[in-house]
């Protein structure tokens, strides 16, 4: 289908000024679908490879990935997930993903690592370790697996684009 | 009865592994230890570490399918992907980058996909025939940050991921 497109010219401007101005627009508005598009791929693949329930309180992983605008020079893109944000509240973002803690450990710390960690598993959730009364000692000994959510939401995410971009 | 036999992404996982075995072996490839020993590279499946594993290692398995488009209006047939992780853990820094490229540059033509069937006289020799060949498309190819404090397996460590391609 051909389409005519009317570009309005303002105040005298040379027309390549409004098309690199109308263009510049339009990457950012595409940008800014793209990285909406991809937070909810990344919401999808936290949850979908979730083993236990959500956690009644705290911070949640999801809530801490947002999208951001940034500012480079004169240019403006969008963000997902900020790495100092990730850090400071959800720091389970990388070992969650890689299999390996921010630390390099990949199996939880137990009471006889730290004697704090004491609690008990709340029943009827999916195994939610809940720390305080009743005190049990626990010891786990299984490494917490790579859930790669990154990479599976980068992988729907190459595909989506064209289709979004149309 | 019907026993299930491997189905289409056990078949791609278990073809890029022979694949990579085959040119480790062919190019009798190593990399050396701390004390300049050459250490054979071993290619292993799965996704969850193993502490028998020798290092250095290539960890390869399959994790998710994203995509599963239809080939044509009318038709059944699909384009499907098999996004595979490949986690490359090496003895010594920097190796983990070179493994890696080296993998991308022998996956980079994509690798023939074989349809395997047990073998009850050899179990460790699966009868295969082929498939169709697997295009490859790279998703991400980025080290995984290392810590002083982690373990052997984690020390230089490098993530590639990987699309593969296949009709079907």
């Amino acid at each position: 289908m051909i389409k005519t497109i009317v570009i309005p010219v303002k105040g005298g401007n040379a027309i390549s000024k409004d098309i690199d101005a109308l263009s510049k627009n339009l990457s950012e508005e595409h940008t800014k679908l793209l990285a909406e598009e991809h937070k909810k791929e990344l919401d999808k693949a936290i949850e979908d490879s979730r083993e236990r329930s959500l956690k009644p309180i705290g911070n949640h992983l999801k809530d801490q990935i947002q999208v951001e605008k940034i500012h480079e020079g004169t240019s403006a893109g969008y963000g997902v997930g900020n790495i100092d944000t990730l850090n400071l509240k959800a720091k389970w973002w990388a070992w969650l993903n890689f299999g390996r803690a921010g630390t390099g450990r990949r199996i939880p710390p137990g009471t006889k690592e730290n004697p704090s960690i004491t609690g008990h598993f709340v029943p009827g959730t999916k195994g939610i370790f809940t720390k305080g009364q009743p005190k049990f000692p626990i010891d786990p000994k299984k490494a917490i697996k790579a859930h790669n959510y990154i990479e599976k939401a980068l992988g729907v995410m190459i595909s989506k684009v064209r289709e979004l971009l149309k | 009865m019907t026993i299930l036999h491997w189905q289409i992404g056990t078949n791609i996982e278990n073809s890029l592994i022979e694949f990579l075995r085959d040119k480790v072996t062919t190019q009798s490839l190593q990399l050396l230890d701390v004390n300049g020993v050459a250490k054979t590279v071993n290619v292993y499946a799965g996704r969850e570490l193993n502490n028998e594993w020798n290092l250095p290692l290539i960890q390869l398995y399959l994790d998710n399918k994203p995509d599963a488009g239809r080939l044509e209006i009318g038709s059944n047939k699909r384009l499907r992907s098999f996004q595979i992780i490949i986690d490359i853990r090496t003895l010594l820094p920097g190796q983990e980058t070179n493994l890696a490229d080296w993998i991308e540059a022998e996956i980079n033509n994509g690798v023939t996909i074989y349809d395997y069937t047990p073998n009850s006289s050899n179990p460790e020799a699966p009868v295969k025939v082929i498939l169709g060949h697997g295009r490859v498309d790279f998703v991400t190819s980025l080290p995984v940050l290392g810590y002083d404090d982690a373990d052997v397996y984690d020390q230089n460590r490098y993530r590639l991921t990987i699309k593969v391609w296949i009709n079907g």
